[in-house]
């Protein structure tokens, strides 16, 4: 009977996966919110704020997904994911979407059959040590004790980066972000490790920021961004235009201020009006309504203004746009075209 | 009249199957079992559809492949190009040095607590009250993340030693350091000639022993009582000594330092085992310490009234009339507070301990995505350790358990029956039994026999689960089949056959014969036992393996004197 009974728990777990397969858009249609994954706190990217709003750059693209479905940011639901829990979440239907700092791989795409429909950041890994230590490289780590993220692509690339340098570390495995700036701060561990945004938003907290350094050096590429189940192209197609509406906003000049006005009636830029909806069915090909782009940049802002109200340069966190900035000024950050 | 008595023909109907008290019960369970049967294969149908569905296969490949990340604490070699197995096995020893740590620590808390509770001192007795009533009552979750946090936040960082102004020492004369990243403490180095006096610490450790024994004997026989402990404390340390100073101290210590970042040197015990080792035998210790406090109650009082009346102190009425009798319901309840101090230890990726639930069912089940074959992984090895606990457990508790009148008897089919004409009948004595009396004890050649049997188990287990992965010699994982099974047969049969050997149970003498049968499957197999010992070939492991299996039943089943000391059993003369 043991079997039995373990096996029934087996079946019955993958039944639920299985049942939350395919048709998540029409899934999120008709309960009428958005369920997304985000990260259990994460300070610019992911927190709740002194109302218990969730709030931050991730969590401000997922409502920009709601807005885009039902014209409201707030018909949306947030679960908070550790780095461990969150592929199982998506898996399972508990979420619909994953926006939470993770990072696109390859094995993550294929072999944890996950979607990743683009790149909402470009991060880095990077090392946080407190100033007194006197360290200015991260090969002079020899023998330090290193806090990490447990589940986390940091994890994979710390162990690649100290076997390439052939330095020696001690590696202290932690849940979630809270516990290790706690360890962090408490010198238990010398050197903090994660997306070089991460540390960033993770010094803005401390009490003297000032009295940590990032090192200089960037081990990995880090591209963050949404992900979605496997095998469900229409839900992907909406999630991935969204992030691209957002972007190409920026690029095209429109922005939370003026879209109601741009939208209200076709401009003389095609392109632009294409986006917003006064020319062509593009929302009707998504399965979605015709002014859905300008739903999403009246309620959450372009992406740059989602940036710079969040992790920008003039907030705590104080993150430069760098590899983040538009094709056209420096970045990387480049849309496919609305046609 | 007596003509319509007889059943005349066949008279079965079908309705006979349900109506007939004689066929109710057997039908009944071969319809329960046929339902059982076809949920499971419904069940399991259903799993294997709707992984497909999620378009995920079912397979152990993962395992051989490098696992990229790496442990801090490995008691095997180990890095980040070391495979998934490897990985495992580091994170099983993990558990394994928590558990056994944990219920040795907890059984001393547990008997120290449970005796002072009872204690006539009100302080001692109500201290021990609280320490019970309080740890009991707190979540052993709430209470490993307390002593993690006391060690994290309480204890002084490394630079805090460094410098003119140091604002922390270390202990005992520099040799021991407290950080808030773990213990320090000096190790020991082996030098040339230390082998001595190791072999010198054994062999009086033997000695001594021996004489213990021999005291005893004497003491039965004369009724004098020697100081027993202090000669043979006296006897090892001086011996060992002596040894040691003749050998030019070959030993030294190797003291902590700080260097870089942290200490380096000594023996390095982190924070984060520490606080898991602590916090569950602390828990567990309060569980265990109710147990002995009942089991001691359960002892009736005239047993002390008796042993006091014939003149002993409250030390030794405690330690020879009291505990025997006390262990007898103390040891039940025992076994199920390891089993949960061992399953509680999976707790530990809260404080950052990498047991194997932390690297087996933490990353690696992250990194490569197999839920079911890491969990259905790490449930095999849970299930096989509480029920390995359980079994030696119980093998124990036969041994000190009142013995009823249906122990004697009850043994049912065993392999020495066969053996009637060679061996004269058998009788199974009781223990106890004034005839087996001169036999009693644990002597002869059994203890022989449970080193063969252990050598055997952890040569095995240290072939197949820690060995190097070499071209010649595949993972686990990779093997046939065949060769798996015939090592899982082994791995039981062998500590099956050690347990029930090591206390003195006669159904010893079945599973050796199983064992043989076992071990000559996995020949048959080609199981690769050339590569079990480096430099002895495999002929000649077979050979010795066979004759040495031969010769354990041999001389058990027709041997001069019976050595299953627990029910004798005695050839009838």
């Amino acid at each position: 009977m043991k079997t039995s009974v373990f096996l029934g728990a087996l079946a019955a777990a993958s039944l639920t996966a299985g049942l939350a397969g395919a048709a998540t858009l029409d899934d999120v249609k008709a309960k009428g919110f958005v369920q997304c994954g985000v990260a259990t706190g994460v300070p610019g990217f992911a927190f709740t704020d002194a109302s218990g709003e969730w709030d931050g750059f991730d969590a401000t693209m997922c409502r920009a997904v709601a807005a885009a479905i039902f014209g409201d940011p707030k018909a949306i639901k947030f679960t908070p994911t550790t780095g461990k829990t969150r592929f199982t979440a998506l898996a399972s239907g508990e979420v619909d979407l994953l926006f939470r700092n993770t990072t696109w791989t390859l094995s993550r795409d294929t072999d944890l059959k996950l979607d990743f429909v683009g790149v909402n950041y470009y991060d880095g890994q990077g090392f946080m040590v407190p100033k007194a230590l006197g360290v200015s490289s991260a090969k002079e780590l020899d023998g330090a004790t290193v806090c990490i993220q447990t589940g986390t692509t940091t994890e994979l690339n710390l162990a690649d980066f100290f076997r390439a340098n052939n330095i020696s570390y001690e590696p202290v495995p932690i849940e979630t972000n809270a516990e290790a700036t706690q360890k962090y701060l408490a010198g238990a561990c010398d050197v903090y490790t994660t997306d070089a945004s991460g540390l960033a938003a993770t010094r803005s907290t401390f009490e003297a920021p000032a009295d940590h350094v990032i090192l200089p050096e960037i081990i990995s590429k880090e591209p963050l961004g949404p992900a979605v189940r496997h095998g469900d192209s229409e839900w992907a197609d909406v999630v991935r235009w969204t992030l691209n509406a957002l972007i190409a906003a920026e690029e095209l000049g429109v922005n939370s201020g003026n879209v109601e006005q741009l939208g209200s009636a076709a401009t003389d830029n095609p392109e632009l009006n294409r986006l917003l909806g006064t020319e062509g069915e593009y929302g009707a090909m998504l399965g979605l309504p015709k002014d859905w782009a300008v739903n999403v940049i009246k309620s959450t802002g372009n992406y740059g203004e989602i940036f710079d109200r969040t992790i920008g340069p003039d907030t705590q966190i104080g993150l430069a746009r760098g590899l983040n900035a538009l094709w056209t000024q420096g970045g990387i950050l480049y849309t496919p075209p609305f046609r | 009249m007596s003509d319509t008595a007889q059943p005349s023909g066949p008279s079965f109907r079908i309705d006979m199957l349900w109506n007939d008290s004689r066929y109710r019960s057997t039908f009944i369970q071969i319809v329960a079992l046929v339902l059982v049967i076809l949920a499971v294969m419904y069940l399991f149908q259903n799993v294997v559809e709707n992984l497909a569905a999620l378009g995920k296969t079912f397979g152990f490949d993962f395992m051989t492949q490098p696992a990229s990340y790496d442990i801090n604490q490995r008691l095997i070699e180990y890095n980040s190009r070391s495979t998934h197995s490897t990985a495992a096995v580091v994170g099983i020893l993990n558990t394994l040095v928590v558990a056994i740590v944990g219920c040795v620590l907890a059984t001393i808390f547990g008997v120290l607590a449970g005796v002072a509770r009872l204690s006539k001192n009100w302080i001692i007795a109500r201290l021990m009250t609280v320490y019970i009533e309080g740890v009991r009552n707190v979540p052993v979750l709430i209470q490993i993340l307390l002593f993690a946090a006391i060690f994290d936040e309480a204890l002084p960082a490394p630079s805090a030693f460094r410098g003119e102004d140091a604002t922390a020492s270390m202990w005992l004369g520099d040799s021991v350091a407290a950080t808030n990243r773990g213990f320090y403490f000096p190790m020991p180095v082996w030098l040339e000639g230390s082998f001595w006096v190791v072999v010198a610490f054994f062999v009086l450790l033997v000695g001594a022993v021996w004489f213990g024994r021999w005291a005893k004997e004497r003491q039965q026989a004369t009724g004098e009582a020697l100081p027993v402990l202090p000669i043979q404390a006296g006897g090892v340390i001086i011996g060992t000594f002596l040894v040691f100073l003749v050998m030019g101290m070959p030993i030294t210590l190797d003291f902590p330092a700080l260097k870089g970042f942290n200490f380096q040197g000594g023996i390095y015990v982190r924070n984060s085992y520490m606080a898991l080792t602590l916090a569950l035998s602390i828990y567990t210790g309060a569980f265990i310490a109710e147990n002995v406090r009942a089991g001691i109650q359960a002892v009736s009082k005239g047993q002390t009234e008796a042993a006091f009346a014939l003149g002993l102190r409250p030390n030794r009425t405690m330690n020879l009339v009291i505990l025997p009798q006390a262990l007898r319901v103390i040891i039940p309840p025992l076994i199920s507070q390891y089993l949960n101090l061992t399953k509680n230890s999976s707790l530990a990726l809260l404080v950052g301990y990498m047991d194997v639930t932390g690297t087996l069912m933490g990353i690696t089940l992250n990194q490569t995505g197999k839920e079911f074959e890491t969990l259905f992984l790490g449930m095999a090895f849970y299930l096989a350790v509480s029920l390995s606990v359980a079994a030696i457990m119980n093998l124990y508790n036969e041994q000190v358990k009142l013995v009823e009148r249906t122990s004697a008897v009850g043994m049912g089919f065993s392999v020495i029956d066969l053996f009637s004409s060679v061996s004269g009948k058998w009788e199974v004595l009781k223990k106890g039994d004034a005839k087996m009396q001169p036999l009693y004890g644990i002597r002869g050649l059994l203890n022989l026999f449970v080193i063969f049997y252990a050598v055997s188990l952890l040569l095995l287990l240290d072939y197949t689960f820690l060995a190097e992965i070499t071209e010649t010699r595949p993972s686990y994982f990779d093997w046939p089949g065949g060769k798996q099974i015939a090592t899982l047969l082994m791995l039981l049969t062998l500590f099956s056959t050690l347990a029930t050997c090591l206390f003195k149970n006669p159904r010893f003498i079945d599973l050796a014969v199983f064992d043989l049968l076992v071990f000559i499957f996995a020949v048959a197999v080609g199981w690769p036992f050339g590569q079990l010992v480096e430099g002895v070939s495999g002929p000649v492991i077979v050979l010795v393996g066979i004759a040495a299996r031969l010769a354990i039943i041999g001389y058990t089943i027709v041997g001069e004197r019976p050595n299953l000391t627990f029910f004798h059993r005695v050839r009838r003369a």
